[in-house]
């Protein structure tokens, strides 16, 4: 009878009366159970990131894990690695400030500030330069495979007409959410280029509005104007400022790292949702199965459906990865 | 509805998601856009059942109901992973 009782709660059974019924674990309750658990889940995530996100782990990663990361790539790739530099490097810190002061998530600010108006502030006069920006990652591996996994991004890292590297790491609030953002920023120096009187044209950047790379000219002026249309690729920064979204404290050089809060929440929840919804999910198939294989079952109404929507969710969330670039 | 139209209705409903999955393969590392197409999904499909069990003379409102849920627990499970 237990056993009975148990297979109800997952198969399609006739009741005594004669009457088809789904499996108990399919009913609206047991739907609206599962909604339940969803809504209780997402209010307690809130509430331990409000007041202990330590506890959903705490990882660190440094500007110099990104720069020998975004090395080892282009050595791979039979490029040779890019110097560090120090300009470069305030100047991705300054941009990261200013995203995080501004409040926005994108290579121009909303003031009209241009990647290349932050590299020309610190005095650095070049030829070429790029930009990248990453967000929300957890530790600086993510961060490079996202970058070259994304054409655009990909394109920067692994441009031979770049030099030089500066980037910046900082945590903080950015457009509501708190997280890490990273401010990479490529160069080539005027003086780091052989003497060409003509026009130098970097790659015309992707159709991606995640990252663009700037040509700049050089010609007899030492000082290069940045192209207005061509905006820096993104570049990991991230700043913590908990009151007003300002970070006091620029982060730059090398050695600037930031520290991740809550860094296992996304593994976390979503290995929870594939458990959740593939249970479900399995138990519609479940239900099918029963069907095709009994004459005395009908397939109710909606489960075909049913399966497509939850069959899409899963695959969404299993392939879903942590992290934003543009 | 005869089986033909009900094999197109169908199939109408798995080409969303397929065009839904390739959008969400095109809004990787953005996880906003993803759960937008979600939501758009989660809208699209709520669409396609009214419609179909209303055309079959089969919709009530516990059917709804499924519906309802079952695209509210895909929107909240998106939500979890992508923005919260």
């Amino acid at each position: 009878m237990i056993h009975q009782k148990i297979a109800r709660q997952i198969v399609p059974h006739h009741h005594e009366d004669g009457e088809q019924h789904h499996a108990h674990a399919l009913t609206l309750p047991a739907l609206f159970t599962y909604f339940q658990i969803f809504v209780f889940l997402i209010a307690g995530l809130y509430f331990v990131k409000l007041r202990a996100p330590q506890v959903l782990g705490v990882a660190t990663f440094s500007a110099q894990e990104i720069i020998d990361l975004t090395n080892a790539k282009r050595v791979q790739n039979g490029l040779g690695p890019l110097v560090y530099n120090g300009q470069l490097a305030t100047a991705a810190a300054a941009k990261a400030q200013d995203m995080f002061a501004v409040n926005y998530w994108a290579h121009n600010s909303p003031l009209g500030r241009t990647p290349w108006s932050f590299i020309n502030a610190v005095g650095y006069r070049y030829i070429y330069a790029g930009e990248n920006l990453a967000r929300d990652f957890n530790d600086a591996g993510s961060v490079v495979d996202a970058w070259m996994n994304s054409p655009s991004h990909r394109e920067n890292i692994l441009d031979a007409n770049f030099k030089e590297i500066g980037v910046a790491v900082s945590s903080g609030k950015l457009t509501g959410v708190d997280g890490i953002l990273v401010v990479q920023m490529f160069g080539t120096p005027v003086a780091g280029v052989p003497t060409t009187p003509t026009l130098a044209v970097a790659p015309s950047p992707v159709a991606s509005p995640t990252s663009q790379t700037a040509g700049k000219q050089v010609a007899a002026q030492p000082t290069p104007l940045p192209s207005p249309s061509m905006a820096p690729s993104p570049a990991p920064l991230a700043v913590t400022n908990p009151i007003d979204n300002v970070n006091l404290e620029p982060v730059s050089g090398a050695g600037s790292s930031a520290t991740v809060l809550a860094s296992r929440q996304f593994s976390i929840s979503k290995f929870v949702t594939l458990a959740i919804v593939g249970f479900i999910f399995f138990l519609f198939a479940i239900e099918v199965l029963f069907v095709v294989r009994r004459d005395n079952l009908q397939l109710r109404p909606g489960v075909v459906a049913h399966l497509g929507m939850l069959g899409f969710v899963l695959l969404v969330i299993w392939y879903a990865v942590q992290g934003a670039i543009i | 509805m005869n089986k033909h139209l009900d094999k197109l209705a169908h199939l109408f409903l798995y080409f969303g998601f397929a065009v839904g999955a390739v959008a969400i393969y095109l809004a990787r590392y953005n996880p906003t856009e993803q759960f937008l197409i979600i939501v758009l999904l989660a809208t699209f499909y709520i669409v396609w059942g009214f419609s179909y069990h209303h055309a079959r003379r089969e919709a009530t409102g516990r059917l709804f109901l499924e519906y309802l849920l079952i695209a509210l627990i895909a929107v909240l499970a998106g939500f979890f992973v992508l923005v919260a």
